[in-house]
């Protein structure tokens, strides 16, 4: 094992001495920068305060066949509801039949608690709304079912809201939902974090196929480094080390200089672009960099591959044939 | 004898060629995918909304998506200017099926919305299905419409009527003007506008600031885009040069495979040199051998990059593909050409005797 250390310092030497260091340099620079440099882009959530500086806890309000949140509320949807109002009935409108506590829907909605008990609220239209009095009673058939409800308030929706506490007690057919309330600052962060995530899936795929691009031009640069530390393995050789330890050795100093090698480009790198930023955040208006932790995983595959590439390296080229001629 | 030369080269060591070509498509690729994806990015505005030849009226904000002008200001602005043609556009963001898509103003029915395919197949709408329910962004309401057919692409379409109420505005307002006219027409217009600097036409973007007391500020940019972006500190040009910066370096790899090839070759080009071959021969046959693999693997990463689309971006139900301008074609070639071919210069002048 001792001597394993002594013929590692011996060819580490001789690698450093020859500049060899600087082919692996090359190859790995460019993956290892563009890996850094891709995940170290601005957040977008860093626009939320831009885009939504005022009304941000305003509700969001969303019809989806998904339950997505929390506040997601189960519904049906009605086509073909009727309101009759003082025996005059109205043309068909679409009635959206929430399941929900009255109080606390109304208060996301119409921005004030209205809380009856053991009855079902509607809220309408405007322009239904303007010919009924506030607090009415009013009927409502939808399908068989003929309803009876207090009118809560209006909206701008052209959909009549029906509130029930129990939506199972209306045996009527309609398109199951969810109707789901966020507040603006949680739409739109969700809706940054799905861009972004989107952004960084693109660029990690991208990153990932050029990591695998580059892992033949790695060979090739390894190869080339073990190639031109031959002399020194044959000399090694000669002096009865043993063509095994030799193998390792070089493979283990291969390894030792790339992940060195990596690890020192990619700090750099990291460095660079937060020196890069301060400078350049006095004369324009740019958005901090953010240096993800992924970037880790990237590193770690490129050191992986590496360490692959070097084992083929050193069992391609240090060969019991050639050191025997 | 250069013939013979050349023949036994690819008979003897196709292989290595076959190699390193094989790596510059993928690297060609990568880097067109890239440098596509960012035109696109940049020029995703100019290409949902065909300003053509006109001057675009806009204010300033974050996206046309976000942005207002009056109808009533424009016109009154414009309304001794004779022989131009005013389009008006409305564009919001609406969410169906809790995604984001485009919606925009047509002349369609109050009750309608025309549905785009690509968004119908994104939700997973059941073409049968006669109705959607619409969220608007900009106000806690929602609303429900008739599908009354479907469109290409991945847009909606409602009336003016419509999206003013999910943009929550009146109908008065839009998102941008596109006047039409002649050039010396378009010309007087911007200076109507107030530009004082110099212009350049047509496809002039003029961003007309909302009024600080009786005041208008007009700026103008190069393109639809870029007068948006710039508002969210993304300068195009710089985000540009960063993706130009990511895509040429990324081919710096094709320097080290110039390196390797006289190194694999070198056993076939002694003998050549003991047959009298000179080393400026075996030079220029690489250099000839390496322009012909540069100019395939781009153009072989060109069509790859085009027709399949394993990258793409997604920005409100709209994917976009990378699209590539004739110059990055020319500028890979040459990159390309200078990495791989100085490589090949290099390690034929030192490994060769």
């Amino acid at each position: 094992m001792r001597s394993i250390h002594n013929i590692i310092f011996i060819l580490i030497l001789s690698l450093l001495r020859k500049d060899l260091y600087m082919y692996i340099l090359i190859s790995i620079l460019i993956p290892t920068i563009v890996s850094v440099a891709l995940y170290s882009l601005p957040s977008l959530n860093m626009f939320r305060e831009t885009l939504y500086s005022y009304d941000s806890e305003r509700p969001i309000i969303t019809v989806s066949d998904k339950k997505l949140f929390s506040e997601c509320y189960f519904a049906k949807l009605v086509e073909d509801g009727v309101i009759y109002v003082d025996n005059k009935s109205s043309s068909k409108v679409p009635v959206l039949i929430v399941e929900s506590d009255p109080c606390k829907i109304t208060n996301k909605i119409l921005g004030r608690d209205f809380c009856v008990n053991y009855t079902d609220l509607v809220v309408m239209p405007k322009d239904v709304y303007i010919s009924i009095e506030k607090d009415r009673r009013i009927n409502m058939i939808l399908g068989s079912e003929n309803i009876s409800c207090i009118v809560a308030g209006y909206w701008s929706s052209n959909i009549v809201l029906l509130i029930t506490s129990e939506i199972s007690k209306y045996m009527i057919n309609g398109s199951k939902v969810y109707l789901c309330i966020e507040t603006r600052k949680d739409f739109l962060e969700r809706f940054l974090s799905f861009v972004e995530n989107d952004l960084i899936d693109l660029a990690r795929s991208w990153v990932y196929i050029l990591i695998v691009i580059y892992i033949p031009i790695v060979y090739v640069t390894q190869r080339r480094v073990v190639e031109s530390l031959k002399t020194e393995i044959k000399m090694l050789y000669v002096n009865g080390v043993a063509l095994k330890d030799l193998k390792i050795s070089m493979f283990l100093t291969l390894t030792i200089v790339y992940v060195a090698t990596v690890l020192y480009i990619a700090s750099l790198g990291v460095m660079l672009i937060y020196v890069a930023w301060s400078f350049l955040k006095s004369i324009m208006i740019i958005m901090p960099p953010q240096t993800r932790s992924e970037v880790v995983y990237m590193i770690l595959s490129m050191i992986f591959s590496g360490t692959a590439t070097s084992y083929i390296a050193v069992k391609n080229v240090v060969r019991e044939e050639e050191f025997l001629e | 004898m250069r013939i013979h030369v050349f023949n036994m080269i690819i008979r003897v060591k196709g292989h290595v060629f076959i190699y390193v070509f094989l790596i510059l498509t993928m690297l060609s690729w990568l880097s067109l995918t890239a440098l596509g994806l960012a035109h696109s990015f940049l020029n995703f505005y100019d290409e949902i909304i065909n300003v053509g030849n006109g001057v675009v009226i806009t204010s300033q904000g974050f996206s046309p998506l976000t942005v207002l002008i009056s109808k009533n200001d424009i016109e009154k602005r414009l309304s001794d200017i004779s022989n131009i043609s005013i389009e008006y556009h409305l564009i919001t963001p609406v969410i169906v099926n809790n995604k984001i898509f485009l919606i925009r103003d047509a002349n369609i029915s109050d009750e309608c919305v025309l549905i785009g395919d690509d968004v119908a197949r994104e939700i997973g709408l059941d073409r049968d299905k006669g109705f959607i329910v619409l969220s608007s962004v900009f106000r806690d309401e929602i609303f429900y419409m008739k599908i009354c057919g479907f469109i290409k692409g991945f847009w909606l379409e409602a009336s003016h009527r419509n999206v003013a109420k999910i943009r929550s505005v009146s109908e008065d307002y839009y998102s941008l003007a596109i006047i039409r006219g002649s050039d010396d027409v378009l010309k007087k217009i911007v200076e109507r506008l107030g530009v004082e600097k110099s212009y350049e036409l047509p496809n002039i973007v003029i961003a007309v600031l909302p009024r600080i007391g009786n005041i208008s500020r007009v700026i103008t940019y190069k393109s639809l885009s870029e007068a948006y972006t710039i508002n969210l500190g993304l300068y195009r040009d710089y985000l540009l040069y960063f993706i130009y910066a990511v895509s040429i370096s990324t081919l710096a790899g094709a320097s080290i495979l110039g390196l390797y090839i006289s190194r694999s070759l070198n056993d076939v080009l002694k003998i050549f040199r003991y047959i009298g071959v000179s080393k400026r021969e075996i030079t220029l046959l690489l250099i000839l051998i390496g322009f012909v693999i540069v100019f395939s693997a781009v153009y072989v990463g060109m069509l790859i990059s085009s027709y399949t689309n394993i990258f793409t971006i997604n920005i409100f139900g709209v994917i976009l593909t990378p699209k590539n301008e004739t110059h990055d074609l020319f500028i890979m070639t040459m990159i390309l050409s200078i990495f791989y071919l100085g490589g090949v210069v290099t390690s034929v002048l030192r490994e060769i005797e």
